[in-house]
């Protein structure tokens, strides 16, 4: 399993209030597999954020299901903050914003 | 192994029930309005008015702030409830309290205003020594911290200064002029709710609407310029001061809010998600009456024109309208739409994301029956400002008819919100699943 095939299952994880995954959205910061752990650096699009917990659940049972019998581990940081230059072109036209 | 702590939210049943029975204080208070006698467009205390007024600040908007409070200072901040027991019971109390209140208010019985307004006064002590531990956790010097302190400072003074006010209708202690009637509804308007109204925005307003996080240009200018201007106009309103001193308080407080007014507006200018949600639409519709209710409320405040007293008193009741149901209306019902759903969503779907595709917050609403709520509260305040303004008494009744229908709307649709299950259908497709249906 590579990082790019943890990226694809977290793409149907989702935000529940901005309806876009956590791809698009640019959330994942860091991708780790190794033997025994995938590990997963994330943030929210808030501090603060009220579905954060949820957000980071649902990611985490995410990866249960395709980590292969490792170990899984969910950060949630706030460096960098997340800003809305991380959004990709998806999550922009979903939003109304411009494209880059 | 998440390194986020998972907050504790109190449980669902503590909770939603705070916002399910608050839109009964909006409908009670449309129902008196629409019941308004003759004098009720010539002067601001008349029975009806009193009861609608106090129908609408103490079940519809307190209801509903009680609520977020309770849910959000625990689920935002990490803070504790000191008991759920105690929230079910002081819901309760306070419905009880209220309904008393404005039967009493209705029938002038002033007996009957004393025990309903005991009831009411406990429920909001209750009410602060459950939620102030929650309130505890906010980050200390926190901007919104801040503002929730000072509105929950403002509360217990209007509590305490509406309680003393019922005991001397009863017992006849001291005169209750139109002054110190103004004195306690503006430690209600501009100190409790206003003050609350603008903390909760600046939290919620660029967390909903992906606007950036940097403290508010003017945030904690117009706290401090608000407090002080709230403490000195109530002082001088107890005094029943000259039209000119009123006027120069009156346009302290609408300066204050004339700076919060320009840092939201920057916030939704800045904010990234683009389309106009629910709570963009209602707080763009609330910035829009609060714009109204500066103007009428100051105009009203210099007691002009000096000649004709009728149309000061008009005005009075116009910028009540604008600002209760206007301001804090287009507010709590935007925001309503946001937070109930989530409350469901947090109960219902949180085990099951990342398991199965599961609806959005979105997908939790009615959209058409949100937004026809929003717009029968636009078209009642818009209806009730113009004829108080008038002095059309068939115009205020019936406006008082659509505040009524507004929250009978509100209410149907957060009750919908808990009972309906839809399907998932409005995310944003992943690429996977995209590809899969195209390939169907």
């Amino acid at each position: 399993m590579k990082a790019s095939d943890v990226a694809l299952a977290l793409r149907e994880v989702y935000d529940p209030e901005l309806g876009i995954d956590t791809v698009s959205l640019g959330l994942l910061y860091d991708i780790e597999v190794e033997a025994d752990e995938v590990r997963v650096t994330m943030s929210m699009t808030t501090p603060n954020c009220p579905m954060a917990a949820a957000i980071a659940h649902a990611t985490e049972t995410k990866l249960e299901t395709i980590a292969e019998g490792r170990g899984v581990e969910v950060q949630v940081v706030h460096n960098p903050p997340w800003n809305v230059g991380m959004l990709n072109a998806d999550a922009r036209k979903w939003l109304g914003l411009p494209e880059n | 192994m998440t390194a986020l702590a998972v907050r504790e939210s109190p449980p669902l049943n503590v909770v939603l029930p705070f916002f399910l029975v608050a839109p009964l204080g909006l409908i009670a208070a449309g129902i008196m309005l629409a019941l308004a006698g003759e004098d009720s467009v010539t002067a601001v205390t008349t029975p009806e008015l009193l009861a609608a007024t106090h129908g609408a600040v103490l079940g519809w908007i307190s209801l509903t702030i009680m609520g977020a409070l309770l849910q959000l200072g625990p689920v935002l901040l990490g803070g504790r409830l000191i008991s759920h027991r105690l929230a079910r019971l002081q819901l309760w109390l306070h419905v009880a309290g209220v309904g008393l209140m404005l039967l009493a208010f209705q029938a002038w019985r002033t007996e009957a205003l004393v025990i309903g307004g005991s009831l009411t006064a406990l429920s909001f002590v209750l009410f602060l020594v459950n939620a102030l531990p929650a309130v505890r956790w906010f980050a200390r010097g926190s901007l919104v911290r801040n503002y929730v302190s000072a509105s929950l400072f403002f509360l217990m003074l209007t509590v305490a200064a509406g309680f003393t006010y019922v005991l001397t209708l009863h017992y006849g202690w001291f005169p209750i002029t139109a002054g110190r009637v103004a004195a306690h509804a503006h430690l209600g308007l501009a100190g409790f709710l206003a003050l609350m109204l603008m903390g909760v925005s600046f939290q919620l307003v660029p967390m909903f609407q992906l606007a950036p996080h940097d403290e508010p240009k003017f945030g904690r200018f117009v706290l401090a310029w608000m407090s002080i201007a709230t403490a000195v106009f109530a002082a001088a309103l107890w005094t029943d001061p000259p039209p000119a001193l009123r006027l120069v308080a009156a346009a302290a407080l609408g300066t204050g809010a004339l700076f919060w007014m320009y840092d939201i507006a920057m916030l939704l200018h800045r904010r990234a998600k683009r389309k106009l949600d629910i709570q963009a639409k209602g707080t763009l519709a609330a910035l829009i009456f609060l714009g109204l209710g500066i103007v009428t409320g100051v105009a009203s405040a210099s007691g002009w024109p000096e000649s004709l007293v009728v149309e000061h008193q008009r005005l009075q009741l116009a910028y009540a309208v604008l600002a209760i149901g206007g301001w804090a209306g287009g507010t709590l019902i935007g925001n309503s739409f946001k937070v109930v759903p989530f409350l469901i969503w947090n109960a219902r779907y949180r085990e099951l994301a990342g398991k199965q595709p599961v609806p959005t917050l979105a997908e939790l609403l009615d959209l058409r029956l949100a937004n026809a709520t929003l717009l029968t509260l636009c078209l009642a305040v818009g209806a009730g400002a113009l004829a108080g303004a008038l002095g059309w008494l068939e115009g205020l009744r019936v406006a008082g008819g659509m505040f009524a229908v507004a929250g009978s709307l509100q209410m149907l649709t957060l009750v919908l919100v808990a009972v309906r299950r839809p399907q998932a259908r409005a995310a944003m497709p992943a690429p996977a699943r995209r590809i899969q249906h195209e390939g169907q």
